[in-house]
């Protein structure tokens, strides 16, 4: 049934590995966000692609419709995704009770269906280009075409990371949020103020949504579900790097985008959603117990 | 002896496996357990047979074609009562099980076969899906599970979008219209009435099976997977039974609703009815039969009030604010509240007659 590969050609096999490693720093970024809010509050949140979509929907919504400048635009939306992710923990996630653990995956999933129904109330269901002219911008070296939007991607990617990495390890809200993702009690006794940091880094979550809905959206549309995709296989790399790690699912998730695309290079495009389920099964099934290991405490 | 038969009639439901000694008193003890049923219930039966005749009598065909609709549903909100209510686990692409029982019926019958044998071919494919979950899923629990199931309802959606040929992708499916010993699915009537047959079916096959060993076991793994591993319940194995169990139920309520309906569309049966049928679950009081019933009329009826009142897009929104409202302040959904007041209520009443003898 599988089509025989044909080889592709080194110029093709180098343009798909840059915009795969494009895709996967997205999912990278998106990963991150993931990561951060469950360290602190051990908590995930399903409405997480669509805290970002929102706000990207938003900046189209005012570059295009209103008119608003393009940076002014794309600031207010990531503030609107900011926002979202603040609120949701501060109204939302934070009531939920403790002797329920399931019960933040249900929130979170009223969250996304509540995020949904209101973007399609304020932008409707269309989808529609959003920064044409990053996805739009193509330049080549050699035989190999690289877009403009992946290169930002990257960049981004690599410029969050190494500012996360530095906060984390040389700040004192870096050391307090570690502490309290730590050992939230003992945290509290020196002092942090454990449940405004927590606010804090669901806030900083809904930001790194946000610039990753808007770089995603620049590469294809905006709409009320262009980032489900993202969601799922952001959740597929951390739950194959693992969310109390740091580094192995935000390098799992530039793998997944890679991986991605040259499967969808040799199988052709749509073989990739397939090719990621492999990796889902083969790995929860096969891996070590202890890696495959809920977090989540049950009492 | 009257306090004795009462006792016997509760343990029904709970008691798995009562000695052959227990209901010495009745002639039809000896008789298969469903038949017994049956002549317990029969009460039961004939408030079947009242709602058949006199419901389609008061109500136009279009609502008869809904309740048979929310009918049907119940057959997959019955399902999860198995799996999130009684086994705690969380799964997002229940839809997509009716889905597969859905699309795997209509297209083998388009391919020429007996429609009475589509349907456990149906209800087999929906249950090798289950089973296809459950694999990766049974060593996981809680988020790691429901994320599973979150990529598996992608995939069948991907699944029919690039099948183009066989399953009509984004556009839909029209379902042929089957006719069996007269009863043709497509007609409200027939619909409803099959569903009330089925549904009076499904929810003693369900207590039943709540009451059953592997019920219990759902339970033990429910409340703890720790405490449920330390008394020798295989924590695994019961999972995977829960999961192919509720796909099932999925798999014969997606083939109904596509034969009777006579068109199948994938977004019925994506992430969003997924949640939806959570919803529906959740509302009515995610652990009673009751409840599953409560949201089957939510999950068929609400969304067509709010679309007749041009209100479509507000459904989801609904949606969302019912989980959240009711995971923050009614864990136990309408059943739960319900048996609140009740309890309040009796509490009240009791504390009245202490404070009366004291005074």
């Amino acid at each position: 049934m599988i089509p025989l590969p044909s080889m592709p050609s080194l110029s093709d096999l180098l343009t798909t590995l840059i915009s795969g490693l494009g895709t996967g720093s997205i999912y990278a970024l998106f990963v991150l966000g993931i990561v951060l809010v469950f360290q602190v509050s051990k908590q995930v949140n399903f409405a997480y692609g669509q805290t970002g979509m929102l706000g990207a929907f938003a900046s189209w919504y005012l570059l295009d419709q209103v008119g608003v400048p393009i940076v002014l635009a794309i600031v207010i939306g990531l503030v609107a995704s900011t926002a979202i992710s603040a609120a949701t923990e501060m109204v939302v996630v934070r009531h939920v009770s403790k002797v329920r653990p399931g019960f933040d995956l249900i929130v979170t999933l009223g969250m996304f269906l509540v995020l949904t129904a209101a973007a399609e109330q304020l932008f409707g269901a269309e989808a529609h280009p959003f920064l044409t002219e990053l996805s739009d911008n193509v330049f080549t070296i050699g035989d190999v075409y690289i877009n403009v939007s992946d290169l930002v991607a990257t960049v981004v990617i690599a410029a969050v990371l190494a500012g996360t990495y530095l906060v984390l390890n040389r700040t004192g809200v870096g050391i307090a949020l570690r502490a309290s993702a730590e050992d939230p009690d003992t945290a509290k006794s020196f002092g942090i103020n454990v449940p405004r940091l927590r606010t804090v880094v669901w806030a900083i979550g809904g930001l790194i949504a946000g610039v990753a809905a808007v770089v995603f959206g620049s590469r294809l549309f905006v709409d009320t579900n262009y980032m489900i995709p993202v969601l799922i296989s952001g959740f597929v790399a951390s739950m194959v790097g693992g969310l109390n790690r740091f580094w192995s699912p935000i390098l799992v998730a530039i793998g997944l985008g890679v991986y991605e695309s040259v499967v969808g290079l040799v199988f052709g495009a749509s073989a990739s959603v397939p090719a990621v389920f492999a990796v889902l099964i083969v790995v929860l099934t096969f891996a070590p117990a202890k890696w495959v290991a809920d977090e989540v405490i049950r009492p | 002896m009257n306090s004795t038969r009462e006792g016997s009639q509760l343990n029904r439901s709970i008691d798995p496996a009562p000695g052959p000694d227990e209901r010495p008193s009745r002639p039809w003890s000896r008789k298969p357990r469903w038949q017994a049923d049956l002549v317990d219930n029969a009460a039961g039966v004939a408030a079947l047979v009242a709602v058949g005749v006199v419901v389609p009598m008061l109500v136009s065909s279009y609502w008869l074609f809904v309740f048979g609709q929310a009918l049907f549903y119940l057959l997959a909100t019955l399902g999860l009562f198995h799996l999130y209510g009684r086994t705690g686990q969380l799964s997002l692409a229940h839809a997509a099980s009716m889905g597969v029982g859905a699309y795997v019926g209509a297209v083998v019958v388009i391919k020429g076969m007996d429609p009475v044998l589509s349907l456990p071919i149906a209800v087999l494919a929906a249950m090798a899906f289950g089973l296809l979950q459950a694999i990766p899923a049974m060593r996981l629990s809680g988020l790691r599970f429901a994320v599973v199931t979150l990529a598996f309802g992608f995939l069948f959606n991907w699944t029919i979008e690039n099948t183009q040929d066989l399953t009509g992708g984004t556009q839909g499916l029209i379902v042929p219209g089957v006719t069996i010993n007269g009863v043709s699915l497509i007609e409200p009537k027939h619909a409803f009435w099959v569903g009330l047959v089925l549904a009076y079916l499904a929810t003693l096959l369900t207590i039943r099976l709540a009451g059953s060993r592997l019920g219990l076991r759902m339970v033990a793994v429910r409340d703890s997977e720790q405490a449920a591993r330390s008394v020798g319940v295989d924590v695994g194995m019961t999972k995977v039974m829960s999961f192919v169990i509720a796909s099932a139920y999925a798999g014969v309520a997606g083939w109904f609703m596509a034969f009777s309906s006579g068109f199948v569309s994938a977004t019925s049966f994506n992430l969003f009815a997924s949640s939806y049928l959570l919803v529906a679950v959740i509302l009515g009081g995610a652990g009673s039969v009751t409840g599953a019933w409560l949201g089957a009329a939510y999950v068929a009826i609400v969304p067509r009030l709010f679309s007749s009142a041009g209100l479509s897009s507000s459904y989801p929104l609904l949606g969302g604010v019912l989980l959240i409202v009711i995971a923050l302040l009614a864990p136990g959904g309408i059943v739960g509240i319900v048996q609140q007041v009740r309890e309040w209520w009796q509490q009240r009443g009791r504390s009245d007659r202490v404070r009366g003898t004291v005074t």
